[in-house]
């Protein structure tokens, strides 16, 4: 694999409320373009910032620690590769087992920030408290649904990237947010039937619920485990809608 | 400061931060500029209305006014905002049914094209009959 000159933005700071208020560094090294960003964060701690603070835990996308902003867009450090930032193909899933055929000698730059709508317990690491707290109302069940109603939202891995991405979510600290609203829907839809689909419902069907999304749909371009977060509050909303005007659920009309 | 202590604070740049981002968060962006500027015009339509106050000077005035060229291209200025607004505010009421919110991207640009013929047609039908 090719070596890259790679320069580091990283928006350090100790706590605080959000991402912003902290300050960018800049730090320069070689890295091979087969390293995922967790490696390139690994050397820097072992190198010009022990003291960095980031997330990480599994290194293969099963997770969800290791979120963070990339040049604005959410991503797990684990997934992103040296070569696929100086290639410039952050809209991939992965830069892993890719070629990107970069030149001898080549140089990239990348800006990391930690994710935005959560408060920060220092320079990448982001609090997932309030996060865990919206999906504690929702009920969301993390178990793989079995048998024929299975569906792809038990792929989500909480990691916080749609949150991020979701402008409302920055804005309304009430609002539950893509990630609980999916995992809502995939509750209701979950053949084994835990939890209380009431408390679900109840919760999605509120001013702070899916009716506050504003269809940007950030929040499914931007999920690494290929869940579609937006598709789940729609079709959320239909079922409300629904359930609104008294017709059966599950009837065709 | 442990997990959970700093509490965060509605952050409304988000809005307008389209860096990174894509066709959907534009689209967003351009909703809000647009449902901004609307909210403008309204004041601003209350505004140059109030000359009829004036009587039939006033009124005479404000046709001078209306057929003059800053008037004219104001309008044009106007019917894309409406355009882009009312249309890609079609293309919301059907994506947040889940009608085809699979789409929503291919619908914005659908809309868009749409709003580009109607305000290609309009911007003659306001402006041919100054140039003549």
């Amino acid at each position: 694999m090719a070596e890259v000159e790679l320069t580091v933005r990283v928006l350090r700071g100790p706590a605080r409320a959000s991402a912003a208020g902290g300050r960018y560094e800049t730090y320069t090294l070689r890295a091979d373009a087969g390293w995922s960003l967790l490696d390139v964060l690994e050397a820097l701690q072992a190198g010009p910032a022990p003291d960095l603070m980031y997330r990480h835990s599994c290194h293969h996308a099963s997770c969800g620690t290791c979120a963070l902003r990339v040049d604005g867009r959410e991503r797990l450090a684990c997934l992103t590769t040296v070569g696929q930032i100086a290639a410039g193909r952050l809209g991939e899933r992965t830069g892993h087992g890719k070629d990107y055929r970069l030149p001898r000698g080549a140089r990239a730059a990348v800006t990391l920030e930690p994710l935005r709508s959560f408060p920060v317990l220092g320079d990448l690491a982001a609090d997932f408290a309030e996060f865990f707290g919206k999906l504690d109302a929702v009920e969301a069940d993390l178990v793989a649904a079995r048998g024929e109603e299975a569906t792809h939202f038990e792929h989500c891995i909480t990691c916080g990237a749609c949150m991020s991405a979701c402008p409302i979510v920055a804005s309304d600290l009430e609002y539950l947010g893509p990630a609980p609203l999916a995992l809502a829907l995939r509750g209701l839809q979950d053949p084994t039937k835990t939890g209380s689909d009431a408390r679900r419902l109840a919760a999605a069907d509120q001013p702070h619920g899916v009716w506050r999304c504003h269809h940007v749909f950030e929040c499914t371009a931007a999920c690494p485990a290929g869940v579609d977060p937006g598709q789940a509050l729609m079709e959320l909303r239909a079922r409300l809608v629904r359930r609104r005007l008294g017709w059966r659920e599950g009837a065709r009309r | 400061m442990s997990e959970g202590e700093a509490r965060r604070r509605p952050d409304w740049r988000a809005w307008f931060a389209p860096r990174g981002r894509r066709t959907g968060m534009w689209a967003f962006v351009l909703n809000r500029i647009t449902g901004l500027l609307l909210l403008a015009y309204v004041f601003v339509h209350l505004a140059v209305l109030s000359v009829l106050f004036q009587g039939p000077a006033g009124y005479d005035r404000l046709v001078r006014w209306m057929s003059s060229w800053p008037f004219l291209l104001f309008d044009v200025a106007l019917v894309a905002v409406l355009l882009v607004h009312g249309l890609n505010g079609v293309r919301l009421v059907f994506v947040g049914l889940g009608a085809g919110s699979h789409r929503q991207r291919e619908w914005f640009w659908a809309a868009m094209a749409a709003a580009a013929a109607v305000f290609a047609y309009t911007t003659y039908l306001i402006l041919a009959p100054a140039w003549r």
